[in-house]
């Protein structure tokens, strides 16, 4: 039985409406996508966290599948998580090596197209460089690695293999902060003199006590690294003001705090940066900035305007003109960029979030991936790589030396 | 953990903006799978949506009597066992109405129907039936607009005098004066929308809000809507007096020509203890009035919070979450009503929410065309 006329009148003016009405199309599939792409998860079982951001954001632009995993250290805890999410108990491994030989011995047709890396960052260099070895393209949590040795050995790997890597610095996949990269690199503000960055947190000023306060692992330099808010949330900041500004930097000075009884890595930290142009930064991060949630911040000033952007209210983007009134910009709002546009999924007014962020960075990812899978071409990919990776490391590496002597002058790029 | 609820949906294909908010907030617990449906009335264009998202064509129909036909004959446990209604208006009524009496739990998107008539029939369909039956009023799922259902519940701002809800959009403003344009909108036909467009499109969330937040039931109104011009049927515009009782009164001011405004919702509160204010588009902020100290700023996430607004909150303070969580919140309510869990008042609107919105616009479009008259609704 067919609809009735009417009906498929009315879908069709329902379609003619929509693009009078301007709302942005549902991107989430381009040309380019021929299937789902196959993922395998490292980490992220049960009671994981981040796991679950991992499986939420990648599977929510129907793009991706979560088939196989090794999501624990047990083979028993790995496929315990598979029976919860519904998965092939086949395909729930007790490690990521299991995972990468079995995967790999199955058809093209069948196997997984990439993992995820979603464990602590002390279990990200091994599986990264596993899966490159083997032909797996990767998403990985940040930080990269542990060490800017590891970090520079993926990276040469990438080079080599071709392979796609993609490092999940969240918040630059915000729309607000892709439309303020945009208005920089058009040079709507101008050339840069100065930006100011922030990440401040207050979870752990509740628990100074480091043992009481953070997973084991975290206190560990062996399993955490060399640096603690520095790897946790420094980076992302690091990501965010390199992302804005497309501009390197060259140099930090940095005064870090153990602030707590016994802490041995930083929880807090003031950092002074350059760029590349000559402008001046500065960086502040802590975790024990008592009240404050997830506080990530950037301001950029250049010579004919200026941006703010604050993560707790991510869907504006506050610039200032000379002798303009401050203007607001907001997704698929009025005066934005058609390629910031797109990223919206609803119209304007309607507000994404953390999630939708979050899966900005595995929709590029996958648009990516579909097309060299189909031997096509995307031009410029929007999502951060193994280079990002490696920039990270050298940031924390850079801040603890310059920490270690007195606020020292230090170039990330000589470690 | 019990298997996957299987979700079928009818509308949501192509560009619709409302396929992409019921999919993904159907996928943010983990606790449906979409199985099929019937996404456009067009064949090869109904298949290839799916192929597009992903699910298999053998429960893809191309008519909803097809879809339920040919799902009565597959054994329960493979049948679908709530569908999804993201048609235009005029097409909830008849596919609510068999769903319900074929056995199919319903989750129906707003206005419920065109008519108060149909909203009649369908509650009586309904009561002679035991499925579940939600309305989609998305942003009843926000974890601070459930905290604020709390508080006021709780008694924190004491016995409420004074009730102000504004929803103003503007996309209509380049609409409305293009002749041609206005005659071939679908919101404003009112053979495809209704008697309404802007009380029964956003209208009908500033009232089901109202009733929601401070579980009072309005008991009269009277309105003035703007038309704007002569050939237009439905209204684009409105101002509504709310009456409560002699002492309660309120404010539903709700546009679709406040040009420049994007989705403009906002809902003020005051009790004889204080005030509660809250924002769609800055949606994880409560504002707390008091005469004993500074304003307050409630946020998710927080033990200061209610269970029932912890209950609607997935991620840590200062990871916001949108409105794709919001509709995600009113999906994994009816969840726990399929599984028969344990659920919060108010987790997903029923039935009743969708009856009274009807009755509301309904008397609404009465009062105006009266003359501006006050109406009982």
């Amino acid at each position: 039985m067919q609809y009735s006329q009417p009906y498929m009148i009315c879908l069709i003016v329902n379609q003619i409406f929509f693009k009078y009405f301007n709302i942005v199309k549902y991107k989430t599939l381009s040309s380019t996508i021929m299937r789902k792409l196959r993922m395998g998860m490292v980490g992220g079982g049960l009671g994981s966290f981040m796991g679950g951001v991992h499986r939420k954001a990648s599977a929510l632009d129907g793009m991706i599948e979560l088939v196989a995993g090794a999501f624990s250290s047990t083979v028993e805890k790995s496929k315990a998580t598979g029976r919860e999410l519904y998965l092939d108990e086949n395909r729930c491994y007790g490690s990521f090596e299991e995972m990468l030989l079995k995967e790999k011995e199955l058809p093209l047709g069948e196997r997984i197209d990439f993992i995820t890396i979603v464990t602590p960052n002390h279990l990200h260099f091994e599986p990264a460089k596993m899966a490159l070895e083997n032909g797996f393209h990767v998403v990985c949590d940040k930080p990269m690695t542990l060490t800017v040795d590891q970090a520079k050995v993926l990276q040469d790997l990438v080079k080599e293999t071709g392979l796609l890597f993609a490092l999940t610095h969240n918040y630059s996949g915000n729309a607000m902060v892709k439309q303020a990269r945009q208005m920089v690199v058009n040079g709507d503000i101008g050339d840069i003199i100065k930006v100011q960055a922030q990440y401040l947190q207050g979870w752990m000023a509740d628990e100074l006590d480091e043992q009481a306060s953070i997973k084991p692992w975290r206190a560990d330099p062996k399993k955490s690294g060399i640096g603690g808010s520095l790897a946790d949330i420094g980076t992302h900041a690091e990501q965010l003001v390199r992302y804005v500004t497309d501009m390197d930097i060259t140099e930090i000075a940095s005064d870090l705090g153990r602030i707590g009884e016994g802490r041995t890595l930083d929880n807090d930290g003031n950092l002074l940066f350059r760029m590349e142009n000559g402008a001046k930064g500065i960086l502040t991060i802590s975790q024990v900035a008592l009240g404050e949630e997830n506080d990530l911040a950037i301001r950029v000033y250049g010579t004919k305007g200026s941006i703010k952007w604050e993560q707790e209210n991510s869907t504006r983007l506050v610039v200032q003109f000379k002798g303009e009134p401050e203007k607001t910009f907001t997704p698929d709002g009025y005066g934005i960029y058609g390629n910031v546009r797109e990223v919206s999924r609803i119209p304007k007014g309607h507000p994404e979030g953390y999630l939708e962020a979050f899966a900005n960075i595995y929709k590029s990812f996958a648009t990516h991936l579909s097309a060299v899978l189909q031997n096509k071409e995307v031009e410029n990919p929007d999502y951060p790589t193994v280079n990002d990776g490696v920039k990270g490391v050298q940031f924390i590496y850079a801040a603890v030396d310059s920490d270690k002597n007195n606020a020292a002058w230090k170039k990330p790029s000589e470690f | 953990m019990s298997k996957k609820i299987r979700l079928g949906i009818l509308g949501g294909g192509g560009d619709s903006l409302i396929g992409v908010l019921h999919r993904i907030a159907s996928s943010m617990y983990d606790s449906y799978q979409l199985v099929g449906g019937v996404f456009n009335p067009i064949p090869e264009e109904n298949t290839g949506f799916a192929e597009k998202i992903g699910i298999p064509t053998n429960r893809v129909y191309n008519d909803f009597d097809t879809m339920i036909e040919e799902e009565l004959k597959l054994p329960e446990d493979q049948r679908m066992q709530v569908v999804s209604v993201l048609t235009p208006n005029f097409l909830h009524f008849p596919m609510a109405k068999k769903l319900i009496e074929s056995g199919f739990n319903v989750i129906c998107e707003k206005p419920m129907t065109t008519s108060f008539e149909e909203a009649q029939i369908l509650k009586e369909t309904l009561d002679k039936s035991d499925v579940l039956f939600a309305v989609t009023y998305t942003y009843t799922g926000y974890p601070m607009v459930r905290q604020m259902k709390e508080m006021i519940a709780s008694g924190v701002i004491g016995k409420i005098q004074k009730v102000d809800v504004q929803y103003y959009q503007g996309w209509i403003n380049p609409i409305i004066h293009d002749a041609e344009k206005r005659a071939n909108t679908w919101r404003l036909d009112p053979e495809k929308g209704g008697i309404s467009c802007c009380i029964g499109d956003i209208g009908t969330h500033g009232y089901d809000m109202i009733e929601y937040l401070t579980g009072l039931e309005v008991e009269s109104i009277l309105s003035d809507l703007n038309y704007m011009y002569s050939d237009n049927k439905m209204d684009i515009d409105g101002t509504v007096l709310l009456r409560f009782s002699e002492h309660v009164k309120g404010l539903l001011r709700t546009s679709q020509i406040a040009t420049g405004e994007e989705n403009n919702f906002t809902v003020s509160i005051y009790g004889e203890k204080g005030g509660l204010k809250w924002e769609q588009e800055n949606p994880n902020y409560l504002y707390h009035l008091t005469e004993d100290g500074p304003l307050k700023v409630l946020k998710p996430g927080h033990g200061y919070n209610s269970e029932f607004s912890l209950d609607g909150t997935k991620l840590p303070p200062g990871h916001p979450e949108g409105i794709f969580d919001s509709m995600g919140n009113i999906y994994k309510g009816v969840a726990k009503a399929i599984r028969k869990e344990e659920y919060h008042p108010g987790e997903f609107p029923t039935m009743n929410d969708g009856f009274r919105g009807m009755n509301f616009i309904e008397r609404v479009v009465e009062s105006h065309q009266k003359g501006n008259v006050w109406v009982k609704l």
